[in-house]
């Protein structure tokens, strides 16, 4: 018999065996049951209000991104409403290279061949809402987003954070907005915290396969420095993780942190998993 | 009422459907954990948790025949084991084989030949036993057993033949297949 032979034998009969072998006396079948519905139960209980603190952090997530949006389109001005006048006070510009529409807009219709003078003479006494109207050129995409950054007086402030959680290390970009220092929040925002870190106990769907383990998440942070003792609240919310294959693909985050000293903040976050079933409890310290 | 029937029914949440379940793969799954963990409390705790993950997750489960349905069920039975294994620090890579059959295996040996077997394996030391259960048992190749376990493709190879030679020594001498 050959070892392929002798395996499938065994699994055979190992298969077998568990089908038809009786449970062991003293076990309670209806104990067990008992205790897979109390876990089940208990489960769906707190997913309950895990899903609270989710509709929560969706809402500050929502809120923060109109806050920020209606900075970036400002309230316009009645007059700049009506596209003539708007364009006759950008007509200040002078152009490269002159329009077609100009043409257009020439109130005189030009019925014979008249010297060149003439018609520049009719140029010159058309009304300046009438002018041909000169665009700026277009900026580029990037520049409009620091133009609107500036315009929103969002402020780019960069961290470094290391996480107990897995051991991760993440660099953080923030848009910081500052508001009135007398309130209880004095600036907040939001943030891209891409993390990284090396799971030596495998993923949740590979147990006792290391491998390295990323995600990147999107902050709503609120915070206040300017009080006695300086703090943050962070809630992140990450699409993408290097759990994509896992039944297990979205992930939330709440962080806390406050000042230790300058520049140096600490506290305890709790990322959750797998649907809110599972809370992973961590401590951060940052630094920026 | 057929496994797919069942499915279909914990699917809903039906709870007769998951006791129904949990009836008829309540004993084959406890067997199953306890060939891994060898203590019957950790193996009850490990089948509790795994019909947990079983019934929450039972619609990521797509049906294709019974036989996928019960792999799948095995499969998470098995990892459910291993976790817990691992919790207790009883893999050992490099374990070394010291372990003498007992007159309790040779008792065990006296039963069917289906039971025989089972026990024999459970009387392997750990590191044999979970390698041999997972490639033999469960059908993982070495390569998935390497990275399940955090040890070398070829120290799963080596513990399968050791676990291997030491079944077919004991068998021989049992006279049981």
């Amino acid at each position: 018999m050959n070892a392929k032979e002798f395996d499938k034998k065994l699994q055979k009969k190992v298969v077998k065996a568990e089908k038809s072998m009786p449970a062991a006396p003293g076990w309670d079948l209806e104990k067990s049951w008992q205790m897979i519905m109390a876990g089940i139960k208990s489960g769906s209980g707190k997913a309950f209000y895990w899903y609270l603190a989710l509709a929560a952090s969706v809402s500050m997530v929502c809120a923060g991104g109109l806050s920020l949006q209606q900075w970036m389109t400002p309230v316009q001005p009645k007059e700049q409403l009506n596209p003539i006048k708007a364009k006759a006070a950008s007509s200040i510009v002078t152009p490269d290279v002159h329009q077609p529409q100009m043409e257009q807009q020439i109130p005189v219709r030009l019925t014979r061949i008249q010297p060149i003078q003439t018609v520049q003479g009719h140029l010159n006494a058309t009304p300046i809402a009438l002018k041909p109207v000169f665009y700026k050129k277009s900026i580029q995409p990037e520049a409009q987003v620091a133009v609107l950054a500036k315009k929103a007086q969002l402020h780019p402030e960069l961290r470094l954070n290391l996480s107990t959680h897995k051991w991760q290390v993440s660099p953080e970009l923030y848009l910081k907005k500052s508001v009135s220092s007398n309130a209880l929040i004095n600036h907040f925002g939001i943030s891209v915290e891409p993390r990284i870190g090396y799971n030596l106990s495998g993923m949740e769907n590979r147990p006792g396969n290391p491998q390295v383990d990323w995600s990147v998440y999107l902050n709503a942070v609120i915070g206040n420095d300017q009080a006695p003792r300086p703090w943050l609240l962070k809630v992140g919310y990450t699409p993408i993780n290097a759990q994509k294959t896992a039944p297990i693909q979205q992930a939330f985050k709440v962080n806390y942190q406050i000042q230790l000293k300058k520049h140096w903040y600490i506290g305890p976050e709790i990322i959750l998993t797998q649907g809110f079933r599972k809370a992973y409890p961590a401590l951060t310290v940052s630094f920026g | 009422m057929t496994d797919h029937q069942l499915f279909e029914g914990c699917k809903q949440n039906d709870q007769r459907a998951q006791r129904a379940l949990y009836d008829r793969y309540a004993v084959m799954m406890l067997h199953l954990c306890q060939r891994y963990l060898k203590d019957e409390t950790l193996a009850e705790e490990a089948m509790i948790s795994g019909f947990q993950k079983i019934l929450t997750n039972v619609d990521q489960f797509e049906w294709r025949s019974p036989a996928a349905f019960t792999g799948w069920m095995r499969r998470i039975m098995a990892n459910e084991s291993l976790m817990l294994l691992r919790k207790q620090k009883r893999l050992a890579g490099k374990e070394e084989l010291n372990h003498q059959l007992t007159d309790d295996s040779y008792g065990a040996a006296e039963n069917i030949h289906a039971e025989g077997i089972y026990k024999l394996v459970n009387q392997l030391p750990d590191g044999y036993r979970t390698v041999f259960n997972l490639y033999v048992v469960e059908g993982y190749s070495h390569k998935e057993i390497a990275e399940k376990l955090n040890i070398q493709e070829n120290t799963s190879k080596s513990q399968l033949s050791k676990a291997r030679a030491q079944l077919k020594k004991w068998i021989k001498n049992l006279d049981m297949l």
